[in-house]
């Protein structure tokens, strides 16, 4: 460990850990800083990612991936269900903690130093000068300086807050989760299921997403800004009861999952958020590995070339931002734009959709679906739908 | 006074991300609140989603949600 740094990155996860690599391998003195005392834990996701999603930014690796998944199927409380199940791998279910600590692995391999056990209580910012990082490690503090910061610090990004930014959460702008790793059950292996209507959640859904033929992560969720968070367990027990009786739970997991609110909290000075610190995250669906994973690398890249350019940071954070923009703008977007309407559903709204979903899945090959387009077409021509979003989009 | 049930608590520091006043945190080993910190404003109280945090004693709900 070393009293300066080029890059420190706080948080290990897939953006953390993304982004360290590939500062790692470009040849920057990287420090990698993760509180818990190995990175992936504790276990707050669904481990659901698509095939593009992981595809474009890691080669997938039997290793990280517990199932491939090829079909998806959407169920309404006493309606339709509708499937899409094309020929090929679609997406993957990961082991979350192999998956970061594979992640972290390649860094260390590439030079990057990495703490672990140490939390990030402070930072400092000044025009011009290093970024001063408080460090504590074993109620030991101590502080270390870097040129550049990425924090990668997850849901609860302190240090995007300490720095100044509005990183203010509102209830209704979040959902509240929770999941269960349930075994000893009978589950189709490769298929995604999501179950919506009141019966399941008030204005959330519940997941099935097998980590093979005998278990799997089911959780539900719902927005606690218009619906009670001392319900949310009763939806996961009544289902697990209800679909698999015999089941059992081997944890229990939980979480906040923020909804987009635009590119306000990408950074400032010298500091730049990604993943979840900057909250992008789909707001339908509560997808965030990709986005981890993506803007970890549009970070380390747009700093990597501002370093080498010898740019203003002013200038970097001008670039990081219309990166991302172009790359993942659109659809976030979309998603944020469709939500308010999708979580105000009737079963009667979610059977529009199904119907919708029946007729343009068919037929579809996986590569050529955008579920951000697939929403907004929905939305936006499904006739059931149309009053709800007209005005929207 | 926020009391937090240490036996539900699953550590996932939703809470920590809703708190205006950065008066949760986490160390090695639990949740944490600074109760000098804390206005009592509920909002991790109707977000956390085991229900481990409790007003105890006389509930004050102050602007339960700044919009």
């Amino acid at each position: 460990m070393k009293p300066h740094y080029q890059i420190i990155i706080i948080g290990a996860g897939p953006a953390g850990g993304n982004a360290a690599r590939i500062a790692a391998e470009a040849g920057l003195d990287v420090l990698l800083v993760e509180r818990d005392e190995r990175p992936g834990l504790p276990l707050c996701c669904a481990e659901g990612i698509s095939v593009a999603g992981l595809g474009a930014f890691i080669e997938p690796d039997p290793v990280f991936i517990a199932n491939e998944i090829n079909g998806l199927k959407l169920t309404v409380a006493g309606g339709k269900t509708v499937s899409f199940s094309p020929k090929d791998t679609i997406g993957y279910v990961l082991d979350r903690p192999v998956f970061e600590s594979y992640l972290v692995d390649e860094a260390v391999l590439a030079g990057t130093d990495l703490l672990l056990n140490t939390f990030a209580k402070g930072i400092k910012l000044d025009k011009g000068q290093p970024a001063v990082i408080e460090l504590v490690q074993n109620n030991t503090d101590f502080t270390i300086e870097a040129d550049f910061v990425i924090a990668a610090d997850g849901v609860e990004s302190q240090i995007g807050k300490m720095a100044g930014l509005k990183t203010e959460l509102k209830l209704k702008e979040c959902e509240t989760a929770i999941q269960y790793r349930v075994s000893g059950i009978e589950v189709e292996p490769s298929v995604l299921q999501f179950f919506v209507g009141q019966k399941y959640s008030p204005n959330g859904y519940i997941w099935v997403f097998p980590k093979s033929s005998d278990c799997a992560n089911i959780g539900v969720g719902l927005n606690p800004g218009e619906a009670d968070n001392a319900e949310l367990r009763g939806y996961l027990d009544s289902f697990i009861s209800e679909n698999y009786p015999l089941g059992k739970v081997d944890f229990v997991s939980c979480g906040n999952v923020p909804k987009f609110i635009g590119f306000e909290i990408l950074g400032k000075e010298n500091l730049f958020l990604a993943g979840d610190a900057a909250r992008l995250i789909d707001s339908l669906s509560g997808a965030g590995i990709a986005r981890a994973l993506h803007t970890g690398k549009i970070a380390a890249e747009t700093i990597l070339e501002g370093i080498e350019q010898r740019a203003k940071c002013s200038e970097i954070q001008r670039r990081y931002r219309k990166t991302i923009e172009k790359e993942i703008g659109w659809d976030m977007r979309v998603f944020q734009k469709a939500y308010p309407i999708v979580r105000k559903f009737t079963e009667a709204d979610w059977n529009c959709l199904a119907e919708f979903l029946e007729t343009y899945l068919k037929n579809q090959k996986a590569e050529s679906v955008n579920p951000a387009a697939l929403i907004k077409s929905a939305l936006t021509t499904a006739p059931g739908l149309l009053r709800l979003a007209r005005h929207i989009f | 006074m926020l009391k937090i049930e240490l036996a539900a608590c699953l550590s996932c520091a939703g809470c920590i991300a809703l708190c205006p006043e950065a008066a949760l945190f986490l160390t090695s080993d639990s949740l944490r609140v600074n109760q000098g910190e804390c206005t009592l404003c509920c909002l991790c109280v109707k977000f956390c989603p085991v229900t481990a945090l409790v007003i105890d004693g006389k509930v004050r709900l102050l602007n339960s949600e700044k919009e």
